[in-house]
C-alpha cells in the first residue's frame, strides 16, 4: 500500500503538542482516517490522511465524519471549522499555509476562544402564510378586500400589486420579529448573525456565539423568549456547533467541492 | 444569419453550462444533508435526493470525459 502524503483538513486549534483524536476521520484506503494535528508555533491543523487525487464528494458518508471530528475536537478546545472539502498535498503545504496566515488565524481564534455556536430557527406554524400575514396587516387586508370583494375579477396588475405588498409585509414582519428576538438575547451572547430565512414559513434563522459557560443559561433563555411569543411561533434551537458563522478567514486553499 | 446562429449557440452553451454545473450539484448535496440534520427531510427523502444528485454528478463526469478529447480541463 502506497503511503499517502495528502491531508484532509477539518479545522484549526490552539495547541503546543500533537493531539491524536483516533480513527474517526474520513474513510481512506478502506478505513477511517486517524485524526491528528500538524503544528506551527501554537496553532494546530486538525487533519487525517487523504489522497489529493481521490474523488471527494459532499456525500453523507463524508460529511458525517467531517462533522463528527469537529464535534469531538470542540469537546475540549475551541476550533475554527473548515468548510467541507479542503485537501492539502502534504504536511509542508499545511505548515506553509499556517505560517502565511498566522496573524489572521490568531485573530480569529481569539474571536471565538472559549465560545460555541448555537442556532435558532423560528417558524410560523400556520396552514397558510398568506392568510396569516393578511390577518396581522390591516393595509394588506384592505387591499385584498378591495380587489377581491367586488363583482368584477381583479386585473393582473392588481394581483401583482397585492403580491408585492404581501412580500413586503412578510419580510417586514420577519425583520420586526427577528429584531425583537435579538433584543431579548443581546445581554447573554457574544455575537449574533442573521441568516437569510429559507422557506416561506421561516421567520428567522439566527446564529449566536455563546460562552461555553453560558450555554445552559442561553438554553433556558430560549424557553423564556419562546414563551413570550404567540403559539404559532415555533422555536427550534440547535447546538453547540463549531463557530461556522463567526469566523472570517480565507486561507487561500480551494475546497474540492 | 451568422449573428443569429451565434445567439443560439450562446444560449445553448449557457443552458449546457447550467446543466453541467458540478459546483451547483455539490451545493445541493450539502444543502440536502443540512436538511437531514435539522430534521426538515426524512431519511428516505434524503437517500432518494442524494442518489439523484450523485447520478447527476456521474452524468457531468461522463460529459466532461466526453469533452476531454477536445482538450477540456
Amino acid at each position: 500500500m502506497a503511503t499517502t502524503t495528502g491531508r484532509y483538513l477539518y479545522g484549526l486549534i490552539r495547541t503546543k503538542e500533537d493531539v491524536d483524536y483516533g480513527a474517526i476521520g474520513l474513510e481512506h484506503d478502506g478505513s477511517r482516517g486517524r485524526v491528528h494535528t500538524v503544528i506551527v508555533d501554537s496553532v494546530g491543523a486538525v487533519v487525517s490522511d487523504f489522497s489529493p487525487r481521490e474523488r471527494l464528494l459532499p456525500l453523507r458518508k463524508n460529511l458525517e465524519p467531517h462533522n463528527q471530528v469537529l464535534k469531538e475536537v470542540m469537546r475540549s478546545v475551541t476550533v475554527i471549522p473548515m468548510t467541507f472539502g479542503h485537501v492539502a498535498r502534504n504536511d509542508e503545504e499545511i505548515r506553509k499555509t499556517l505560517r502565511r496566515h498566522s496573524a489572521a488565524i490568531s485573530a480569529q481564534l481569539d474571536r471565538v476562544d472559549g465560545a460555541v455556536e448555537m442556532g435558532l430557527k423560528v417558524k410560523w406554524d400556520v396552514d397558510s402564510i398568506y392568510d396569516y400575514i393578511v390577518g396581522v396587516d390591516r393595509e394588506l387586508a384592505a387591499m385584498r378586500d378591495q380587489i377581491f370583494g367586488r363583482s368584477s375579477a381583479p386585473s393582473a396588475n392588481e394581483k401583482m400589486e397585492l403580491g408585492k405588498l404581501f412580500e413586503d409585509r412578510l419580510n417586514r414582519e420577519r425583520e420586526t420579529q427577528a429584531d425583537r428576538v435579538l433584543e431579548l438575547f443581546k445581554d447573554g451572547v457574544r455575537e449574533t448573525k442573521v441568516n437569510v430565512p429559507k422557506g416561506e414559513k421561516m421567520v428567522m434563522d439566527l446564529a449566536f456565539l455563546v460562552d461555553r459557560g453560558a450555554q445552559k443559561a442561553f438554553e433556558e433563555r430560549i424557553y423564556q423568549v419562546a414563551g413570550a411569543f404567540p403559539s404559532e411561533y415555533v422555536f427550534d434551537y440547535s447546538g453547540p456547533w463549531a463557530p461556522f458563522h463567526f469566523v472570517d478567514l480565507d486561507l487561500g486553499m480551494d475546497a474540492e467541492n | 444569419m451568422r449573428g443569429l446562429f451565434r445567439i443560439f449557440r450562446e444560449v445553448a452553451d449557457r443552458a449546457e453550462a447550467e446543466m453541467y454545473d458540478e459546483d451547483a450539484v455539490k451545493a445541493e448535496l450539502m444543502a440536502a444533508y443540512r436538511q437531514l440534520e435539522d430534521g426538515s427531510i426524512t431519511e428516505e427523502a434524503f437517500a432518494e435526493r442524494e442518489a439523484e444528485l450523485v447520478e447527476r454528478l456521474d452524468e457531468i463526469d461522463r460529459h466532461r470525459k466526453g469533452k476531454g478529447s477536445r482538450g477540456a480541463a
